[in-house]
Parts: C-alpha cells; structure tokens; sequence
C-alpha cells in the first residue's frame, strides 16, 4: 500500500510539529497551531517557509492551494501574495468535500461579521458604542518604516500612536502579528517611555542582548539612577566597581553598541542602544541642572553612538568629545573611548589618570579600545598599525581570561577580525555588512559591521 | 517507550587519522556524535573533548526534569566549549580547533537535539525523512539573511564553511530543538563523512530496507560512504523508538 505523503512543520527552528499529512497540515493551519512564518519539509525535500510561495510551488506544488484556502480562512495576515495562484491539479482533492463544508461555514460567518459591523456602526452613531470599536485601519508598515529611516521621529508617533492599543492587541495575540509589528512597537517604545502598557519588556528586549537589564524603561532607570545616587562618588574616584546596571552600562563601549545592527531593530539598531537612550532620557528628568557633571558627560559619549545612527560604522571611530576635566572614572572610560589613535590612547595612561589606571578593569578596558584602534587600523588598510596592536592585544589575552569581562559585552567578532584568535572561521566573514531580512522570531541575531 | 541505539565511527578510506567521536548510552537515551577540525591531531582531541565533555556532565547530574533540559545542554555545551577553546589556547601547537556536535536526547515523550556545525540528525518516520538540523555554513546563513550575500563572492569563504563550531570562539552558540517522538522512528545522527558521499534519498533506502536491525543499518551507510569514496571519517549514530 503506497504510503501517504509526509510533511514535517518547524517553527524558528525550535519546534518541531508532526510528520503528519497534508489535510493535517491544513487543520493545524485553519487553528492557527502553524503560520505562516513557519516552515514545510517533504520526504528528503528542503526546508520551505509557508509563506513563499515560489519555492513551495518549486518544491511541494501540491500545498501551494492548500496554504493558501488554510491560510485564508485561518489567518488575519495579508495573504495577498497567494490570490493569483493558479490551482494545483490534485491539491483541491487533498481538502475534498470538507473544503465545500468550510466555505459555507467561511460565508456565515462572514455574514454574521457583517450584520455586527452594520450594529456596530448604526450604534456609533447614536453615540452607544466606543469609537475604538470602528476605528480607522492600521497604519502601513512600509510608511512607518520610511519615517523611521528618515528620522522622521514625531510623524513616526504621529502615525503609529491612534492605533497602538489595537496594535499590542494583536502582537500578543497573534505570533505572526508579533513579528510583523515588533520593529514599530519598539521604535515607539525606546524613541520614548522604553515601554509600552501591555506588552511585555522582555518581548520588546528579544533574547539577544544578554550584557543589558531586561527593563530598559525610563521609569526603571529614574529607579536605578536614585538607588545609585550614594555610590556615584565611590565609583567616580575609582574605590569601587559595583555590579549594578547602572554602573555597567556608564562603562559600555559606545564603538560596540554603535557596530552592531539587530534584526527585528530599525531604530534604535539594537536593544543596548534603546537601553542607552533611555537611561540618558531617565538621568536627565531627574537631574535638571544643566551644569555639567561626570556621569552627564559620560552619558553623552555613550549617547552619540546612539543618536548619529551609522556614523561610527560608516566614517570610522568618532571623535568624541571628551568630558569635563574632572579626573573620575567616568571621564578615563571617555578618554579611552575618543582616543583616535594609539598615542592619544596611550596619554590615557598619565597622569591624572595615572592612578585610576591601576584597577583590573580600567586596565583591561585601555586593551579593549586598542581592540577598537586595531579594528579600525585593520579595515582601513593601515598595515603599519594593525600587526603591532595585534601583538600588544595578543599578549594581553594569553594573561586573562577575557571572556569574563565586567561590562559582560562579548568582543569576539573584534577578535576574530583582528585575527587575535585563530581558528576556521574566514576573518573577512566578521566584517560583512548586516544583512536585511524579516523578523524570524525574538531570537534575532546581532550583525556586527567592523568593514569600515 | 524504549529506546534502541547502534552507532559506528570509521577513519574512511582517505584520512590517516579518525577525527570523529561517538558516545551513547542506549539506556539513558542520550548520544554525541563529534566531528573534529582543526589540524590533524587538534580535531581528534576537539571532538573527545565534546564527547567525553558532555558525557561527564550528563553523567554528574541528578535527575533531569523536562523543563531543565534546554539549560542543562547549554550549560553543558559551555563548559565543553570552555574547554576546547582554552584547550586551543593553552597549546599553540592545537590553535584553532574546534569540532561539530550532535547530541541526542530521548526524555519522555520528547526528543531533544543539541546541534552545533555541519553535523546532522535526521528524523526517519514511515519511510519518509527529514532533515531536522541547519548546517551551520556560510550558503545557509546568506540564505537565511544572518550573513549578507556579498559573501559568497569572497573567493577566500567557500559556501560549505562552517560559522560555527564548538571551541572556536569563548561563547558558543548552538541550536536546541525538540520534537515529539513516535513508535517506529529512527533518528540518525551523523558527521558529514556520510552525507557528504552518499545523497538523503539513498540513506532513506538503506534505512527502509535495514532499519528493522540498527546494528546492520549503521553498518551499511558506513559501507555505503566508504563505497562512495570514503574521503572524510564517518560516524552514523541511529536510535530507533521501539513501539509500546
């Protein structure tokens, strides 16, 4: 007896449903268990996500009717990529006199639908109903997506703000919806509260981005930055180095944050800069005095790698303005973080910083900005530069164990592209330029850009 | 639901030294299947090292409930990356190797896979299979847009390369997956010595042919490598649920 035709289903691969049969596939689809996003195999076939359909017609033309009738009578999303498909001979057969069933059962409901919209509207007009109930459609992603590469930042709030309870509605309720919507509720978020009522921070955080708080939001880091007060001086002249968020993030190496793009992450370009922007955002309402004080000009280094978006991948390091003179830990971190070259870098090392120099991670941090410094030499083609950084990078990681860092940010991108570790990956893999692509999942990936 | 393993590992018919390692333990339903790089005798010592690594934290635990699965493979592969990569920096002479790693979990109705490199596990079901892991090389990155195309046209990056391997780098990140198991299946897991010789639809008819005896079907995909030039070491690790 010839067997039936198997399909395996996997989501973000983690998950995996079946095998099980086509008219399977179509119920797991009709009760939304599978999306779109998700992904097909056949028997010794590829992996397909549902949702393209050239290669599901390349690869498993017997689904390509069968999503598409699934997809539309389960799903919400735009399925409009399938309205023209031309009907697969045999794939109708898969749903059979069942799929006759489900359009009867699809046009009553859809008339039900619209006698309650018609309610609905009468009652409105009487004023009985919220206007929320029949409100404008959402707004389309590609517009918000364009205001945002603009920097169009009060047009991009503008526009996605009347629909915000309707859009969180729909991204906790629908995984698809999520994805789609997650780069705009994010961008709305850190461009302000870092937070939006009744979606989940971690959501908004992702998976990624393991060296920053889980609650980035203004309102957690006005907390963190009163809870800090009385140890800002301790820390400041160096007695002490806490484990506290607040004093981590102020050691962040803005170059790092300013490398790396995340997908699922149009602006902010990843969760460390929504953390930054919100901390600064934070310190600034409640310390209103416009005098300059160290932890404001430190905030403002880390901030410029934040508010020039690409400038330090896309004109080399920028040159930061150091802070007031004042000889704090918060101005030596500055200091290592503007220095151009390896000179500047090294007057880091005298006084008055002479002494702030003698703690591990002060130390430690002065070889991660000549990480930053042989970066930068070995992607401008600067051959005279880079071999001597290398070696003096070299020495310093054969006596420690770099991979316990304070800040917890992990630099092995830099070092496999300086070639301080040696092993199969090619060197020029690391310095690729991020690649665009659709949020797959809250799992994104960071892409790090050392090409410039 | 029992479990029933075979596994065989074979220099192949071009290597001079078996950089492959294979480590199950039918009765706790766990398997690690390693395929060493890295120089000549860095890979044979990278993948013992994932293995015996895995093996020892597997080994060292209690009892392991199913929501403590996931962490308790990352922590695992952590440590076993530790150290493979101090191993590496430790000894100039090994700079630079690493190894893939499958590692098989059978625990209640569930299966769990632990998949680093270019290493595979399959899923046998009704004579039908299915590739459950990603090889993760540079074509299936730029295919999935976690590394941009351009790359591909650097003459120095083959598509084949791999991006990530236990040991290379501090951090190791893997992929966990689960899928819920059935009486009958077969789970084959494997060092690319195999698939690189002989094509999915060949391995699924030797298994529909030998799978009823596992200890013969490891045999015959190893034959059927070796057969097809043999020109990396092969390991073939299979697990079949036995029926209620």
């Amino acid at each position: 007896m010839p067997r039936s035709k198997l399909y395996l289903i996997r989501r973000d691969l983690e998950a995996f449903t079946g095998p099980v049969v086509a008219i399977e596939l179509a119920k797991l689809m009709e009760h939304m268990a599978v999306g779109l996003r998700d992904e097909v195999s056949g028997h010794c076939g590829p992996w397909v996500f549902l949702d393209d359909r050239e290669k599901l017609k390349k690869f498993y033309p017997e689904l390509v009717s069968l999503v598409r009738s699934a997809a539309g009578t389960g799903w919400t999303t735009d399925v409009g990529a399938f309205r023209n498909e031309a009907t697969v001979k045999g794939a109708i057969s898969l749903v059979g006199r069942k799929a006759d069933r489900r359009l009867m059962i699809a046009a009553a409901f859809f008339g039900l639908a619209l006698l309650a919209a018609l309610i609905a509207w009468m009652l409105a007009g009487t004023g009985e109903l919220s206007s929320r109930i029949i409100s404008s459609p959402l707004p389309p992603t590609a517009e918000l997506n364009s205001l945002l590469q603009m920097g169009k930042e009060k047009e991009f709030a503008g526009a996605i703000e009347p629909q915000l309870p309707k859009i969180v509605d729909r991204a906790n309720r629908n995984h698809e919806a999520l994805l789609a919507w997650l780069p705009y509720l994010r961008a709305y978020a850190f461009l302000g509260a870092g937070e939006i009522d009744g979606f989940q921070s971690k959501k908004l955080r992702g998976e990624v981005g393991v060296a920053a708080p889980a609650d980035c939001s203004v309102k957690a880091w006005v907390k963190r930055w009163r809870d800090a007060a009385p140890a800002f001086s301790a820390v400041a002249n160096g007695t002490t180095l806490p484990s506290d968020h607040w004093a981590r993030l102020l050691a962040w190496d803005p170059f790092w944050i300013g490398r790396r793009s995340q997908s699922g992450w149009i602006r902010p370009r990843n969760f460390y800069q929504g953390c930054v922007m919100a901390a600064v955002r934070a310190y600034e309402s409640i310390n209103t005095k416009m005098t300059a004080d160290p932890i404001r000009d430190r905030l403002a280094v880390l901030s410029a790698a934040v508010h020039v978006p690409g400038q330090a991948r896309d004109q080399g390091p920028v040159k930061l303005s150091a802070a007031s003179g004042k000889v704090t830990n918060f101005g030596l971190w500055s200091c290592m973080d503007s220095a151009g070259d390896r000179l500047e870098l090294d007057r880091c090392l005298e006084s008055p910083w002479q002494d702030l120099m003698q703690s591990d991670y002060n130390r430690e941090k002065f070889y991660w900005s000549m990480l930053r410094l042989a970066v930068k030499a070995r992607s401008s083609g600067d051959q005279a530069a880079w071999p001597l950084l290398r070696n003096d990078f070299q020495a310093f990681l054969s006596g420690r164990d770099h991979s316990d860092s304070y800040t917890r940010i992990d630099y092995t991108d830099e070092l496999l592209f300086v070639g301080a570790v040696d092993g199969v990956l090619p060197e020029t893999m690391n310095a690729l330029p991020p690649a665009p692509g659709p949020v797959k999942s809250l799992n994104e990936d960071i892409q790090v850009d050392l090409s410039h | 639901m029992q479990i029933r393993m075979a596994g065989v590992t074979h220099i192949g018919r071009r290597r001079k030294n078996n950089q492959d390692s294979l480590f199950f333990d039918e009765g706790h339903g766990i398997a690690v299947v390693a395929d060493g790089i890295g120089g000549r005798k860095g890979g044979e010592i990278a993948s013992t090292l994932v293995v015996e690594g895995v093996r020892d934290a597997f080994l060292a635990s209690d009892v392991i409930r199913h929501e403590e699965i996931t962490p308790f493979l990352a922590s695992a592969v952590d440590t076993v990356n530790a150290s493979v990569f101090g191993f590496g920096r430790n000894n100039p002479d090994y700079a630079g190797l690493g190894s893939t790693m499958e590692c098989i979990f059978f625990s209640g109705d569930m299966v769990y896979i632990a998949h680093v490199g270019d290493s595979r596990t399959y899923l046998y079901d009704d004579g039908q299979l299915f590739l459950l892991t990603l090889d993760h090389n540079v074509e299936n990155f730029v295919e999935r847009g976690l590394v941009h195309r351009d790359s591909l046209q650097d003459p120095k990056i083959r598509g084949a390369a791999l991006v990530k391997a236990v040991g290379l780098t501090p951090r190791c990140e893997m992929d966990i997956c689960r899928i819920k198991r059935r009486p009958g299946q077969i789970y084959l897991s494997c060092s690319d010595g195999l698939t690189s010789m002989i094509d999915d639809r060949e391995i699924a008819t030797l298994l529909g042919v030998h799978g009823e005896n596992l200890h013969k079907a490891a045999g015959v995909l190893l034959d059927a490598a070796n057969h097809a030039g043999g020109r990396d070491n092969i390991t073939v690790l299979l697990a079949r649920v036995e029926g209620r």
